[in-house]
């Protein structure tokens, strides 16, 4: 073949293979999902979910066993219950695990069409989760769909006006009602009672969330990018209270006491976390300003409350509001909520060479027990 | 630095026509494609001119000499190449340099869209960072509650993730829009290229391949992408078309077979006149004087 026919085509080549990974591709991977259940860790990442044993590191199982899925993707947390894990693909999938990481018979669920972008919850023996297929399901344990709600049935259900879908976080369950709460990107709360099936009530919170809502003592708690912390009561809707937060609240608040415990992205470069009163919302302490957005979710030691941040720096705010940066910062960023158990902080990371590692509770990064990323 | 001086702004000039249009992507990426043409539209003028005028010299007749004369002495060649390059003005890279130039700008369009199309909490939570509330810190902007969730749907398309149309009773989706994408980049490349000026116009030849690889890796990437940078793809080349056909460089003669395009160029050499070409009467007769427009 002639130069003049081979270069343009070398050209093109490095051309197309340039494009492809300046533009990160379509799979572009975001941060992944940890559950903590006993001595084990599972951790969803890209197209492997794997299974770590917290007391010596090593790792029991991984699914898919051989090498990961590059169409099957991983990042919603798994959900462990008694003898199974449930974990939700970016293919709308459902598989559910044995405890040695061996798919069951009936894996995988395709009831959905879109991403889980979050988990699905476990509630009343059954899976319920909104996917980004604009649906929500209600999925019997044994795979096959028990009801769901579409686009459509939510415009007879709630009106046409009121806006359904864009889906990104996982609901939670009022225990004492049998309803669920599901936030959205869309700025709406819905209700969804699932003795009825079918969703009963939505509230505009006028602007995205992003967040799984928190139920604590008949009050739902849950925080908007615009920086709202609503707390509502889950027997009157009406009844209603909204703190303003300086920034965007990416991540759930934790309690602790009679106190309220968020971190906020302020800036791109820093973040607030904030003490609150449960009883009106207003502030217990001067809020800190942080060097890095709060991105995680509190996690709740016996004094006080750790929170994680972009760069990988760590907060612990006491129960009277100070704020101390702990020693020691991770090697990467941190989006997931960390877990405190066995008096050890588990962290899993993006970006950095270890996808899982732990600080001691006095803050110290632990250098013996690291989970390569690969 | 890259992402404070280029991808920030472009992602928000892109969101501001994306609210300005009503929440349409699809259109905000149009606009937004056509208004990058339009800043690029002298470095796109300039490397027609550069084109033409390689194109131009290659049909010279001392061109045409010295590479009979030294066909055999490589070196040679290069050096009398060199003085006819300097002796008419000509620079060989000249028409390279503002490819060159143009290809950050479309890496940093690809960039731009694909954090704008956010399709995963770490891209929303990035985007969520960028975006604009205000400018010079005065005048209000993007009120980030009226932009997420950014609306990808336009026409039949999720432009955050690949297209396909499933059509009943074919088990497999058709990508509708990597095919568009394929014919509108042959269409713009076929229609750029400019007649061959001889058998061995070296140019010519380069660009004969460039016809055949550039859709199908053009094709390739529209097929595994996000439909919104297929949509970018297909904009940009028929806005191209466009640009090329204002400044009157669109040879529409190649989209005739070849026997059809003979027949035109003998008809065109018996009576020179009636051509509407100039470039390519003159490029069939070899040894005229090249054009230095």
């Amino acid at each position: 073949m002639k130069i003049q026919k081979i270069l343009p085509l070398f050209i093109l080549v490095i051309a197309g293979l340039l494009l492809a990974a300046c533009s990160g591709g379509v799979t572009a991977s975001t941060y992944p999902g940890l559950t903590i259940s006993g001595d084990v860790a599972y951790i969803a990442s890209a197209g492997q979910v794997r299974a770590v044993n917290l007391t010596d590191g090593t790792i029991p199982w991984r699914f898919p066993a051989d090498k990961a899925d590059a169409t099957r993707l991983y990042y919603a947390a798994p959900i462990v219950a008694q003898d199974r894990i449930y974990i939700a693909n970016y293919l709308g999938e459902i598989y559910a695990l044995d405890l040695s990481g061996k798919a069951t018979w009936n894996s995988p669920f395709s009831v959905s069409k879109g991403r889980w972008y979050s988990a699905p919850i476990l509630f009343n023996g059954e899976l319920y989760g909104a996917n980004a297929d604009n649906s929500f399901y209600a999925i019997k344990l044994d795979g096959t769909l028990d009801w769901q709600i579409t686009k459509t049935s939510a415009a007879s259900q709630l009106g046409a006006s009121i806006p359904w879908g864009n889906f990104w976080s996982s609901a939670a369950a009022d225990e004492s009602t049998g309803i669920i709460y599901q936030l959205s990107l869309n700025h709406y709360l819905y209700a969804i009672d699932t003795k009825q099936q079918k969703a009963i009530w939505a509230m505009d919170v006028g602007a995205p969330a992003i967040t799984q809502p928190v139920i604590q003592n008949g009050y739902m708690y849950f925080g908007t990018l615009n920086g709202d912390l609503y707390k509502l009561s889950t027997t009157d809707r009406h009844n209603v209270t909204i703190k303003h937060l300086e920034g965007q609240i990416w991540s759930k608040p934790a309690f602790l006491n009679t106190n309220i415990f968020i971190g906020t992205k302020t800036s791109t470069s820093a973040g607030k976390l904030y003490l609150l009163k449960i009883s009106d919302l207003s502030e217990a302490a001067t809020s800190t300003v942080t060097v890095s957005p709060v991105t995680t979710a509190g996690a709740v030691l016996a004094d006080g409350v750790v929170f994680g941040t972009e760069n990988g720096s760590f907060y612990k705010v006491s129960t009277t509001g100070e704020a101390f940066l702990w020693p020691s910062t991770i090697p990467g960023s941190v989006y997931t909520d960390p877990v405190f158990s066995s008096d050890k902080l588990w962290v899993a990371v993006y970006g950095g060479s270890d996808i899982l590692r732990y600080f001691t509770s006095s803050g110290n990064l632990s250098e013996s027990f690291k989970i390569s990323a690969q | 630095m890259w992402d404070a001086i280029i991808i920030t702004p472009f992602l928000n000039i892109l969101l501001g026509i994306y609210k300005l249009v009503g929440n349409n992507f699809g259109i905000a990426i149009i606009l937004f494609t056509l208004l990058i043409r339009l800043i690029t539209q002298p470095l796109t003028a300039k490397q027609i001119k550069s084109t033409t005028a390689m194109q131009n010299l290659q049909s010279d007749k001392r061109w045409i000499d010295i590479q009979a004369k030294y066909k055999n002495d490589k070196e040679k060649l290069a050096q009398e190449q060199m003085k006819l390059y300097k002796e008419m003005g000509v620079s060989p890279f000249a028409s390279c340099l503002p490819t060159l130039i143009q290809f950050p700008i479309i890496i940093a369009l690809y960039q731009t869209l694909i954090q704008a199309l956010a399709n995963n909490p770490l891209d929303l939570y990035k985007l969520t960072g960028h975006v604009w509330s205000s400018l010079f810190g005065k005048i209000p902007y993007l009120n980030l509650a009226n932009i997420i969730p950014i609306n990808h749907q336009f026409l039949w398309m999720d432009l955050g993730a690949p297209e396909r149309v499933f059509i009943k009773g074919i088990s497999f989706g058709i990508p509708v829009l990597a095919i568009v994408v394929v014919v509108t980049t042959y269409l713009q490349q076929k229609l750029m290229t400019p007649p061959k000026t001889g058998p061995k116009d070296q140019s010519s030849q380069m660009m004969g391949a460039m016809n055949i690889y550039m859709p199908l890796i053009m094709g390739w990437i529209a097929l595994s992408l996000q439909a919104g940078l297929a949509l970018y793809f297909v904009a940009s080349n028929l806005i191209g078309i466009l640009q090329y056909a204002l400044l009157g460089k669109v040879h529409w003669r190649n989209l005739l077979p070849k026997s059809m395009r003979k027949d035109v160029i003998d008809a065109k050499l018996t009576n020179p006149g009636n051509g509407r070409n100039k470039t390519s009467e003159k490029t069939t007769k070899p040894g005229e004087q090249p054009d230095r427009k």
